[in-house]
């Protein structure tokens, strides 16, 4: 080795010098360490799409909520039978033809009974449905499957509705 | 520093895995394929920690400089583009930006840029300390000449600007394309060859200046 050397001399002694490093033989063990692996990446989770023709919550909450009231005022008036109309219900029912022609009520002023069940799924026996007069908002006409005029959706209906004990209304009518 | 780190027996490295081009093996690093990582780290890691040994001359922050560039790859595999340049050139600028931030804490300011201040003659004195050949076992005459020749190169370059001496390495001792070493530099051609042109007068000036010997 001379004491002189070029450029190219210098860079090329460089070059070998820095080819000579290794990095820390740990290094990958380290890198490893802090890199915590993860699982196979999973599909991101997909939020049911509810259907267009699903109820919101509030609205079944709003109908449980009714049928509570309903099943409640059926109880309750089997504890308190109208005093204008006693023993209405079992009079009711005797008259109640099995099968699909409609009973007629005791008030002629009002319509004619509608069934909302076939006749196979009527009682047998009297004492197992109950006739319940009550008021029902109009627009709850369509959940029984009958018409109704959504320009009076909010306003009540007066009906006698033939239940069983169940709550199951088997059969309806209006009055007045 | 590099933190304790409990030994762990390297992964077996399979012929195809070998062969994997860089896509597959990203992948499988996504996936959490530690031997994917391993793969890769076998094949570009000499080389990014060369390139931050070279510009800094600190062998525990290139380390460090080099381990964030492969936790940074390793966490975010999908973050290399390879329609921007080679993987290699990717890693080396995530180490060059940790080796930035390290020299900012350290120095605070980023010799990185061009208002690099020289070091004096005790930064002169750690470059000697952390020179690659210390601690490679040496015969005597080795020893003798590196000490009158080798340290010589060394400090001169350490003597340079870090935006000098970047190009320095990048091109002349890592023998990397042009492009790649303006990517990796963040700088434009141009002004890569300007700096590789300057660079290289300064040391053949410093080398001079120093011996009296050094010709271009």
């Amino acid at each position: 080795m001379t004491d002189k050397i070029t450029l190219a001399q210098a860079l090329q002694r460089a070059a070998l010098d820095l080819n000579a490093a290794e990095p820390p033989p740990h290094l990958l063990a380290a890198v490893q360490a802090r890199w915590a692996p993860q699982p196979a990446a999973k599909p991101p989770a997909v939020k049911p799409r509810r259907q267009p023709w699903a109820w919101p919550g509030a609205a079944v909450a709003a109908v449980s909520a009714l049928a509570l009231v309903l099943v409640g005022s059926v109880l309750l008036m089997l504890q308190t039978p109208p005093a204008d109309q006693p023993g209405l219900q079992q009079q009711q029912l005797a008259k109640a033809p099995r099968g699909p022609q409609v009973p007629q009520g005791p008030g002629a002023d009002g319509s004619r009974f509608v069934n909302l069940v076939p006749p196979e799924r009527w009682p047998r026996e009297a004492s197992a449905a109950w006739l319940v007069r009550t008021e029902i908002p109009s627009h709850r006409l369509a959940v029984l499957g009958l018409p109704f005029d959504p320009a009076s959706a909010g306003q009540p209906v007066r009906a006698e509705m033939l239940m069983r004990a169940s709550g199951e209304v088997l059969a309806v009518r209006f009055v007045p | 520093m590099m933190p304790f780190v409990p030994w762990r027996p390297a992964p077996r490295r399979t012929a195809a895995r070998a062969a994997a081009p860089v896509a597959e093996l990203l992948a499988a690093v996504a996936q959490g394929d530690a031997a994917a990582l391993a793969e890769i780290y076998r094949r570009e890691a000499q080389a990014v920690y060369r390139y931050t040994f070279g510009l800094c001359g600190n062998a525990g922050w290139a380390a460090d400089a080099t381990q964030e560039a492969f936790v940074e790859l390793a966490t975010r595999p999908l973050g290399f583009d390879a329609t921007r340049g080679s993987l290699g050139a990717y890693l080396a600028g995530v180490a060059r930006h940790a080796l930035a931030a390290t020299w900012r804490a350290v120095k605070a300011e980023d010799p990185l840029h061009d208002t690099w201040a020289q070091d004096g003659a005790a930064d002169q004195e750690d470059a000697a300390a952390d020179h690659p050949h210390a601690g490679r076992a040496a015969s005597p005459e080795d020893l003798l000449v590196r000490a009158q020749s080798g340290q010589q190169v060394w400090a001169a370059l350490r003597q340079l600007p870090a935006p000098f001496r970047e190009a320095l390495v990048l091109v002349d001792l890592q023998e990397r394309p042009y492009a790649e070493a303006a990517r990796i530099a963040g700088i434009e051609l141009n002004t890569l060859r300007t700096r590789l042109h300057r660079a290289r007068l300064k040391l053949a000036a410093l080398l001079d200046a120093g011996t009296g010997d050094c010709h271009d």
